[in-house]
Protein backbone atom coordinates (compact mmCIF):
# COMPACT_ATOMS: atom_id res chain seq x y z
CA UNK A 1 0.00 0.00 0.00
CA UNK A 2 1.52 2.77 -1.41
CA UNK A 3 1.42 6.22 1.29
CA UNK A 4 0.82 4.13 4.30
CA UNK A 5 3.51 4.94 6.67
CA UNK A 6 4.36 1.96 8.88
CA UNK A 7 6.25 2.79 12.46
CA UNK A 8 7.45 -0.42 13.33
CA UNK A 9 11.14 0.13 12.33
CA UNK A 10 11.37 1.92 15.52
CA UNK A 11 12.28 5.50 14.13
CA UNK A 12 9.35 6.81 12.74
CA UNK A 13 7.46 8.24 15.24
CA UNK A 14 9.63 10.68 16.95
CA UNK A 15 8.60 13.24 19.42
CA UNK A 16 11.73 16.03 19.86
CA UNK A 17 11.34 18.97 22.15
CA UNK A 18 13.70 21.60 22.19
CA UNK A 19 14.21 25.57 23.77
CA UNK A 20 14.04 26.67 20.33
CA UNK A 21 12.21 26.22 17.36
CA UNK A 22 15.89 24.91 15.40
CA UNK A 23 16.75 22.08 18.59
CA UNK A 24 13.47 20.98 18.41
CA UNK A 25 13.73 19.62 14.81
CA UNK A 26 13.43 15.48 13.97
CA UNK A 27 17.23 14.53 14.35
CA UNK A 28 18.70 18.13 14.85
CA UNK A 29 22.01 18.08 16.91
CA UNK A 30 21.22 18.62 20.64
CA UNK A 31 17.52 17.73 19.79
CA UNK A 32 15.73 16.03 22.79
CA UNK A 33 13.87 13.01 21.53
CA UNK A 34 11.83 11.86 24.13
CA UNK A 35 12.37 8.08 25.18
CA UNK A 36 10.50 4.92 25.98
CA UNK A 37 7.03 6.32 24.11
CA UNK A 38 4.98 4.18 23.88
CA UNK A 39 1.87 5.57 21.92
CA UNK A 40 1.70 9.20 20.16
CA UNK A 41 -1.55 11.19 19.68
CA UNK A 42 -2.04 14.56 17.51
CA UNK A 43 -5.02 16.99 17.48
CA UNK A 44 -6.36 19.17 15.40
CA UNK A 45 -9.41 20.23 16.54
CA UNK A 46 -11.30 23.51 14.96
CA UNK A 47 -13.83 25.34 17.12
CA UNK A 48 -17.41 25.39 15.69
CA UNK A 49 -20.26 27.38 16.59
CA UNK A 50 -23.72 25.95 15.73
CA UNK A 51 -26.47 27.82 14.82
CA UNK A 52 -30.38 27.57 13.65
CA UNK A 53 -32.56 29.48 11.79
CA UNK A 54 -36.51 29.57 11.17
CA UNK A 55 -35.70 28.88 7.54
CA UNK A 56 -33.96 26.02 7.50
CA UNK A 57 -34.39 22.57 8.85
CA UNK A 58 -30.95 21.90 9.48
CA UNK A 59 -28.48 24.11 11.94
CA UNK A 60 -25.65 25.57 10.17
CA UNK A 61 -22.03 25.82 11.58
CA UNK A 62 -19.17 28.08 11.10
CA UNK A 63 -15.52 27.09 12.19
CA UNK A 64 -13.85 29.17 15.13
CA UNK A 65 -10.20 28.72 16.23
CA UNK A 66 -8.01 25.59 15.65
CA UNK A 67 -6.94 24.01 19.12
CA UNK A 68 -4.30 21.54 18.36
CA UNK A 69 -2.30 19.23 21.13
CA UNK A 70 0.18 16.50 21.37
CA UNK A 71 -0.15 13.64 23.75
CA UNK A 72 1.57 10.13 24.42
CA UNK A 73 2.22 7.30 26.99
CA UNK A 74 5.60 6.79 28.24
CA UNK A 75 7.59 4.49 30.52
CA UNK A 76 9.29 7.44 32.45
CA UNK A 77 13.39 7.43 31.98
CA UNK A 78 14.91 8.82 34.73
CA UNK A 79 17.09 11.83 32.70
CA UNK A 80 13.88 12.28 30.36
CA UNK A 81 12.15 12.92 33.64
CA UNK A 82 14.31 14.93 35.65
CA UNK A 83 16.64 16.35 33.64
CA UNK A 84 20.23 16.00 32.79
CA UNK A 85 22.64 18.37 33.93
CA UNK A 86 25.39 17.19 31.70
CA UNK A 87 23.21 18.44 28.53
CA UNK A 88 23.79 22.11 28.47
CA UNK A 89 22.47 23.52 24.92
CA UNK A 90 19.02 22.34 25.47
CA UNK A 91 17.39 23.85 28.92
CA UNK A 92 14.18 21.14 27.53
CA UNK A 93 16.76 18.41 28.65
CA UNK A 94 18.77 19.84 30.90
CA UNK A 95 15.67 20.51 33.44
CA UNK A 96 13.88 17.74 31.80
CA UNK A 97 9.97 17.34 31.32
CA UNK A 98 8.26 17.24 34.95
CA UNK A 99 10.26 20.57 35.85
CA UNK A 100 10.02 22.19 32.43
CA UNK A 101 5.79 21.25 32.98
CA UNK A 102 6.24 22.89 36.58
CA UNK A 103 7.68 25.97 35.42
CA UNK A 104 5.20 26.36 32.88
CA UNK A 105 7.83 26.58 30.33
CA UNK A 106 7.12 27.09 26.31
CA UNK A 107 8.52 24.46 24.28
CA UNK A 108 9.39 24.50 20.55
CA UNK A 109 8.05 20.29 19.81
CA UNK A 110 8.64 18.52 16.04
CA UNK A 111 6.57 14.94 16.03
CA UNK A 112 8.30 13.16 12.55
CA UNK A 113 5.88 11.23 11.24
CA UNK A 114 8.63 9.00 8.85
CA UNK A 115 12.03 9.79 10.05
CA UNK A 116 14.88 11.87 9.97
CA UNK A 117 15.87 11.72 6.33
CA UNK A 118 15.45 14.11 3.61
CA UNK A 119 12.04 14.43 2.36
CA UNK A 120 10.38 13.20 5.65
CA UNK A 121 7.31 14.77 6.77
CA UNK A 122 7.20 16.28 10.37
CA UNK A 123 4.85 18.84 12.04
CA UNK A 124 5.93 21.56 14.35
CA UNK A 125 5.21 24.08 16.63
CA UNK A 126 5.38 25.20 20.55
CA UNK A 127 3.46 25.02 23.56
CA UNK A 128 3.59 23.82 27.12
CA UNK A 129 4.10 20.56 28.57
CA UNK A 130 1.50 19.41 30.70
CA UNK A 131 -0.69 16.27 32.04
CA UNK A 132 1.98 14.14 33.53
CA UNK A 133 1.08 11.72 35.82
CA UNK A 134 3.34 9.39 36.27
CA UNK A 135 2.19 6.25 37.87
CA UNK A 136 3.51 2.29 39.18
CA UNK A 137 2.18 -0.66 40.73
CA UNK A 138 3.22 -3.93 42.28
CA UNK A 139 1.59 -5.47 38.55
CA UNK A 140 2.64 -2.84 36.70
CA UNK A 141 6.15 -2.84 37.99
CA UNK A 142 7.67 0.59 35.58
CA UNK A 143 6.59 3.82 36.24
CA UNK A 144 4.32 4.80 33.50
CA UNK A 145 2.84 8.67 32.92
CA UNK A 146 0.87 10.23 30.07
CA UNK A 147 1.79 13.91 29.21
CA UNK A 148 0.21 16.66 26.94
CA UNK A 149 1.42 19.47 24.94
CA UNK A 150 -0.87 22.50 25.02
CA UNK A 151 0.07 23.77 21.39
CA UNK A 152 0.71 27.51 21.62
CA UNK A 153 -0.88 28.98 18.10
CA UNK A 154 0.01 26.96 14.81
CA UNK A 155 0.77 23.58 13.65
CA UNK A 156 3.35 23.79 10.75
CA UNK A 157 4.20 20.84 7.67
CA UNK A 158 7.67 20.56 6.92
CA UNK A 159 9.98 18.43 4.79
CA UNK A 160 13.05 17.52 6.20
CA UNK A 161 16.38 19.08 4.38
CA UNK B 1 11.65 2.06 -2.65
CA UNK B 2 9.91 4.61 -1.78
CA UNK B 3 12.13 7.91 -2.22
CA UNK B 4 10.50 10.52 -0.09
CA UNK B 5 14.02 13.26 -0.70
CA UNK B 6 12.13 13.56 -4.70
CA UNK B 7 9.61 15.91 -2.28
CA UNK B 8 11.85 18.33 -2.04
CA UNK B 9 11.73 19.27 -5.43
CA UNK B 10 9.13 22.20 -6.14
CA UNK B 11 6.56 21.49 -8.93
CA UNK B 12 8.87 23.30 -11.60
CA UNK B 13 11.46 19.94 -11.04
CA UNK B 14 13.78 22.21 -9.49
CA UNK B 15 15.82 21.31 -6.98
CA UNK B 16 14.79 23.36 -3.24
CA UNK B 17 18.03 23.43 -1.22
CA UNK B 18 20.51 25.40 -1.49
CA UNK B 19 23.14 21.98 -1.62
CA UNK B 20 22.61 18.83 -3.97
CA UNK B 21 22.74 16.75 -0.69
CA UNK B 22 20.18 14.19 0.74
CA UNK B 23 20.21 12.22 4.10
CA UNK B 24 18.95 8.66 3.94
CA UNK B 25 19.46 6.41 6.65
CA UNK B 26 21.12 8.96 8.86
CA UNK B 27 23.69 9.22 6.48
CA UNK B 28 24.30 12.32 3.63
CA UNK B 29 24.82 11.72 0.20
CA UNK B 30 25.55 13.72 -2.94
CA UNK B 31 21.85 13.77 -4.40
CA UNK B 32 23.36 13.17 -8.31
CA UNK B 33 24.95 10.07 -7.08
CA UNK B 34 22.40 8.62 -4.95
CA UNK B 35 19.95 8.73 -7.47
CA UNK B 36 22.57 6.97 -9.98
CA UNK B 37 23.18 4.04 -8.01
CA UNK B 38 19.41 3.76 -7.23
CA UNK B 39 18.31 4.27 -10.60
CA UNK B 40 16.21 7.06 -9.85
CA UNK B 41 15.72 10.05 -12.62
CA UNK B 42 16.05 13.35 -10.95
CA UNK B 43 13.21 15.96 -12.00
CA UNK B 44 16.15 17.75 -13.43
CA UNK B 45 17.87 15.25 -14.90
CA UNK B 46 19.28 18.22 -17.45
CA UNK B 47 21.19 19.46 -14.31
CA UNK B 48 24.99 19.90 -14.11
CA UNK B 49 27.48 20.66 -12.01
CA UNK B 50 28.56 24.13 -12.56
CA UNK B 51 31.78 24.11 -14.19
CA UNK B 52 35.00 27.03 -14.41
CA UNK B 53 35.04 27.95 -17.46
CA UNK B 54 37.41 30.93 -17.24
CA UNK B 55 40.97 29.82 -17.06
CA UNK B 56 43.75 31.79 -16.09
CA UNK B 57 47.00 31.80 -17.74
CA UNK B 58 50.21 33.16 -16.93
CA UNK B 59 50.67 36.09 -19.03
CA UNK B 60 53.58 36.40 -21.10
CA UNK B 61 56.24 38.39 -21.50
CA UNK B 62 55.06 40.05 -24.41
CA UNK B 63 51.81 40.80 -22.34
CA UNK B 64 53.94 42.49 -20.18
CA UNK B 65 55.42 44.95 -22.02
CA UNK B 66 52.15 45.70 -24.08
CA UNK B 67 50.98 46.89 -20.51
CA UNK B 68 53.85 48.59 -19.87
CA UNK B 69 53.30 50.59 -22.79
CA UNK B 70 49.87 51.09 -22.15
CA UNK B 71 50.52 52.08 -18.91
CA UNK B 72 50.58 55.42 -17.12
CA UNK B 73 54.05 54.92 -16.55
CA UNK B 74 54.06 56.86 -13.07
CA UNK B 75 51.97 59.82 -14.99
CA UNK B 76 49.70 61.82 -12.69
CA UNK B 77 46.20 62.50 -14.34
CA UNK B 78 44.55 65.60 -14.59
CA UNK B 79 41.90 66.07 -11.85
CA UNK B 80 39.67 67.72 -14.20
CA UNK B 81 39.22 64.26 -16.45
CA UNK B 82 37.73 62.48 -13.04
CA UNK B 83 36.25 65.20 -11.77
CA UNK B 84 32.41 64.82 -11.23
CA UNK B 85 30.16 67.51 -12.37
Amino acid sequence: MAGVINVTSGSQAILTLGNSSVLAVPGAAGGFSVPLVQDLSLSTAPGTVRYSTLDSTSSSAFTTVVENSVSLNMLVDDDAFFGNSAVTDNTVATNGLWTTSNNKTEVFFSVAFEGTDSGDYYLSGKGFIGGLAPSASIDQAVWISPMEIVVNGDLAKTTLP
Amino acid sequence: MKHNWLRLFDVNGKWTLPERKIVVGGVEHDLDEYAKQHGVELPDANHTKPTNLTKHTKPTKKADIEVNIDGDMGQTQDESDTAES
